[in-house]
């Protein structure tokens, strides 16, 4: 089954609702993600895996366990783009159906994305890990807010409002290990 | 003596290079460089007399990130620093003979629709910087690496009102000549100029290459001086540092292409230094200038331009007007401005070039609800807009927030509509609708009609609006009332364009009043416009031209008394096909235009409540039913409860006239502050709205107090709040308790993903666990009242 279709919750998938995903999926190609990225070498310390010379603190067991024997550790915020979010608003003005899959779908853009970037990153740094986010397990979300300055986000037009959320909501900040 | 700023830019000029880049190759942080300009001023002075010794004339004073948003302000004010780097700056200057900027960057926050900053907050930030620059020896004004265009316009707004100094402003484009927000270099152009900018270009980005694009489309759009700053080269990110690869030389080489293709102002930002502006000087120095004499005539919004005579006739849609629209008045009451936006971007897709938006209705601030429904749309929209209003503050206040250049509807031959409306077209660069008539009303022949154009143009020019920014409305009055007013129509359009050399526009379909089948009639009209040449019709863009002959003969005023065209239109007035499927068939199946068909069919003025109840209610019913089931899906859910919308819609309009506000029960609903995931939110919404509830939706990220706020006015029986991260479910928490302090017995419907019903339960809220289940929840309190 399709990826977008699992987002979507769907156990099976008809013929109307498949020609939808085609459609909203086509919407979703005149996109353009973009990223930013930065390595840092990285320091287990006794709380967390630290970033050398940036003062950030990847705390907790996740960071220790997940960074373990990694010398650096790339720091990704990719995006769909502000237009992703005039793009479904615009789609739900029509048609709520069809925003539901839009952003089922964009859910599955920004994930392919972001494989993709690590599969580039693969090639240039050789052995890396998957990558976690913050909020995942004991790694503190208000991490995020760090690593949001340290990428400079709003340079690719990503905002984070003091909850920690990335506006637009199609954005996400991974770390991703070098070993 | 040294020439004014505006003068000195009509030739080459030579801007400065990046100030951080600077003073991080002289080993110094950059981290809150606006510090320096008080606490190392020489370092500072120093940099710009590096510039000024290789070649620039004008520098931008070290104040990029001087506002209150990024700014540290912990030892000085505000004004302190801007005061002391501009005084570097000029002393700097006075050694060359150069000129000063004060530079504005972007404030860091995105603003609404994107982000929460709304306009009048970005105004005031730059306000108070204008404060600090005025009464300095600053010689202008620089507005620059903006991404955002309506922030780019507060900028603009706020030190063109308090300053008074000329203004330049740039913005940092990708490739395709577009900035990271959509705003194409097009409309920028046309907007910067529009509210008076005296030299327009763009900067940083990925290098000179990078901005052929953006450039070229800017200088194609452009009666004043053209700039170009680039980066030296895509910034690379290694080990956490930001690096440029592009050295002075190869630089030089690709701002030559910017020069040839019409910059006249050159520079260089991030990663530039003065060997960057000396090469570039060298490079370019005797090249020739240009500066196009020729005023673009279009209008655009934030990523559209439409130029006038491109296509013809424009289509300006008409629908978002409340006269004889029941639900369109409630949604303005309700401040329900997701349903305009449906009108809007349903008339964009049938082909509507620009939208006309009117919210006149008695009884309200259409001042405030204008202004905030222009600001809604106009992101989503993405057409030009038509401001349509006779109220002088609604109409200025919505013109200010209009996110492109904008057409006023509109002016007449009255000096008391034209002190009304020109200035403030003036003052935005506004387009016009002249109405061919004065508060007498209308002059009954085109002699009449002629001479309310002529004196409008008179008025025009008096407050320095020249013809090009008129679109002139000869006024169509009802052929059943005589049968040559069309005819006039056809002779005032055909005299205006020739004997006045103006643009022209109709709203036509008035000319059908109390005929049968009047889109035959007005399909008639738009062909016989379009090939008279009208340059723009404001009609409901699903409108299709037709040549039928009947109408046509009416239209010219060869049918006496419309008789024949009764006589052949009376009894076919077009009914619609007959129905296929039945209501409660469409709803499970999800089909909209079926659903209508079905409704027009089944329902009449006896028994539309029957149907209602066992067509739409029993169909939805049974879909929910299939969807706790497991049987039917979300997207199912939501498109069959569209379908029983768009029947139920049209059954209120067509049998309950001015009762379309008839609801179960009123629901506000927000998403709680911190959280800018709304997407479930906007699907429980939906889904309930076509339920038959009425549904005050706060939208996300929504404060506590304007939720207290919305019960006070709208007073509901119920609210529905979601919060769908751990990090917010806290302000959900806060919302309750007040809610509940103050409305003990007012129902609190609570859902999202991090939401549990025993969450719910703890804080006295009930929890919904999806869109059926919150219609369930409601269904069961409020369906029979």
């Amino acid at each position: 089954m399709r990826e977008a279709a699992r987002y979507l919750g769907l156990k099976t998938v008809d013929e109307k609702t498949e020609k939808l995903i085609d459609e909203m999926e086509r919407e979703a190609d005149t996109l353009a993600p973009s990223y930013v990225y930065a390595c840092f070498s990285a320091t287990e310390t006794e709380d967390g895996v630290s970033l050398d010379g940036t003062g950030v603190l990847l705390k907790g067991k996740l960071a220790k366990k997940h960074f373990s024997g990694c010398g650096k550790v790339i720091v990704v915020l990719a995006t769909l783009g502000l237009k992703s979010e005039i793009l479904l608003k615009r789609t739900f003005a029509l048609s709520a159906a069809k925003a539901v899959v839009l952003d089922a779908v964009y859910t599955e853009k920004i994930e392919s994305y972001l494989d993709k970037i690590e599969e580039k990153f693969a090639s240039e740094y050789g052995k890396i890990t998957g990558r976690i986010s913050c909020g995942y397990g004991d790694l503190p979300i208000s991490v995020q807010k760090d690593l949001f300055e340290l990428l400079e986000g709003g340079k690719i037009g990503v905002g984070m409002n003091e909850c920690f959320m990335l506006t637009p909501n199609k954005s996400v900040i991974a770390l991703i290990g070098v070993r | 003596m040294k020439k004014s700023f505006t003068e000195f830019i009509k030739g080459r000029v030579y801007l400065d290079g990046g100030m951080g880049s600077a003073l991080l190759k002289m080993g110094i942080s950059t981290f809150h460089a606006e510090l320096l300009n008080i606490e190392s001023p020489e370092t500072v002075i120093g940099v710009h007399e590096r510039y000024f010794a290789a070649g620039s004339n004008v520098v931008y004073t070290n104040t990029f990130g001087c506002n209150r948003k990024k700014a540290d302000l912990s030892k000085y004010s505000l004004s302190e620093l801007i005061r002391a780097a501009i005084d570097n700056a000029v002393r700097a200057a006075k050694k060359y003979d150069g000129y000063v900027l004060y530079d504005c960057g972007p404030t860091g926050e995105l603003l609404y629709p994107y982000g929460r900053m709304s306009f009048d907050e970005a105004y005031s930030i730059f306000a108070e910087q204008a404060e600090a620059v005025k009464g300095t020896e600053a010689d202008g004004v620089v507005i620059e690496t903006m991404s955002d265009l309506q922030e780019m316009r507060a900028a603009i707004l706020a030190f063109t009102e308090i300053t008074g100094l000329p203004i330049i402003c740039s913005m940092t484009f990708e490739k395709n000549g577009r900035t990271f927000a959509g705003v194409s270099a097009e409309s920028f152009a046309l907007c910067a100029q529009a509210l008076g900018a005296v030299a327009i270009g763009a900067n940083c980005g990925t290098g000179a290459d990078g901005m052929q694009k953006a450039l070229t489309d800017i200088v194609a759009n452009a009666h004043v001086p053209v700039f170009a700053k680039p980066n030296a080269g895509l910034p690379r990110y290694e080990d956490g540092k930001t690096l440029y690869d592009v050295n002075p030389d190869e630089f030089a080489e690709q701002i030559k292409k910017l020069a040839e293709s019409g910059a006249n102002m050159l520079g260089g930002c991030c990663g530039t230094d003065e060997e960057y502006i000396a090469k570039t000087v060298a490079a370019t120095n005797g090249m020739p200038c240009r500066i196009n004499d020729a005023y673009p005539d279009a209008v655009c919004s934030y990523s559209n331009v439409v130029r006038f005579g491109e296509k013809q006739p424009l289509v300006i849609g008409e629908r978002v007007n409340p006269t004889n629209k029941p639900l369109l008045k409630q949604a303005i009451l309700d401040d329900d401005y997701d349903y305009i936006l449906s009108m809007c971007v349903e008339q964009a897709e049938q082909g509507a070039d620009l939208l006309d938006v009117n919210l006149g209705m008695p009884g309200i601030n259409e001042k405030e609800k204008l202004t905030a429904a222009v600001a809604f749309i106009q992101g989503v929209a993405d057409l030009p807009l038509v401001i349509d209003t006779p109220k002088k503050d609604a109409l200025e206040s919505a013109v200010r927030v209009t996110n492109g250049v904008c057409v006023i509807n509109s002016v007449n031959a009255d000096e008391s509509s034209a002190a009304r409306v020109f200035p403030i077209a003036k003052k935005y660069g506004s387009y016009v609708v002249a109405l061919c008539m004065d508060d007498s009303g209308i002059p009954t022949d085109a002699d009449g009609r002629i001479d309310a154009a002529k004196r409008i143009l008179a008025q025009a020019e008096k407050y320095g609006i020249g013809k090009e920014k008129l679109i002139f409305d000869p006024l169509t009055m009802a052929v059943s009332v005589d049968v040559n007013n069309a005819v006039i129509v056809m002779n005032t359009i055909d005299r205006l364009r020739k004997e006045l050399g103006v643009k022209t526009t109709l709203g036509l379909s008035n000319v059908s009043f109390g005929l049968p089948n009047r889109s035959k009639i007005n399909g008639a009209f738009l062909k016989m416009l379009t090939d008279a040449g009208v340059e723009s019709v404001i009609v409901n863009p699903s409108l299709k031209p037709n040549d039928d002959g009947a109408a046509i003969r009416l239209l010219s005023g060869k049918d006496p008394a419309c008789a024949a065209y009764i006589a052949q239109n009376a009894k076919t007035e077009v009914k619609e096909e007959s129905r296929a499927r039945d209501i409660k068939y469409c709803i499970l199946h999800g089909i909209s235009e079926e659903a209508v068909r079905a409704a027009k069919a089944e329902a009449n003025e006896d028994n539309y409540r029957a149907v209602i109840d066992d067509g739409v209610i029993k169909g939805l019913n049974e879909l929910g039913a299939m969807y706790e089931k497991g049987e039917a899906f979300l997207p199912q859910l939501i498109a069959g409860s569209e379908a029983a919308k768009a029947a139920l819609d049209y059954i209120k309009r067509t049998f309950m006239k001015d009762n379309g506000s008839e609801a179960k029960a009123t629901v506000v609903m927000a998403t709680v502050k911190g959280d800018v995931h709304d997407i479930g939110k906007n699907i429980v919404k939906a889904v309930t709205a076509n339920y038959g509830y009425r549904i005050i939706d706060l939208g996300k990220d929504v404060p506590c107090e304007e939720i207290m706020r919305a019960i006070e006015k709208y007073s509901p029986q119920a609210v529905g709040l979601s919060a769908l991260m751990t990090t917010t479910i806290d302000n959900m928490t806060v919302a309750v308790r007040e809610i509940k302090k103050k409305y003990p017995d007012l129902p609190v419907l609570v859902g999202g993903a991090v939401v549990t019903s025993s969450y719910a339960e703890s804080i006295g809220a009930i929890y919904s666990s999806d869109a059926r289940h919150n219609v369930k929840i409601l269904e069961k309190m409020f369906a029979n009242r």
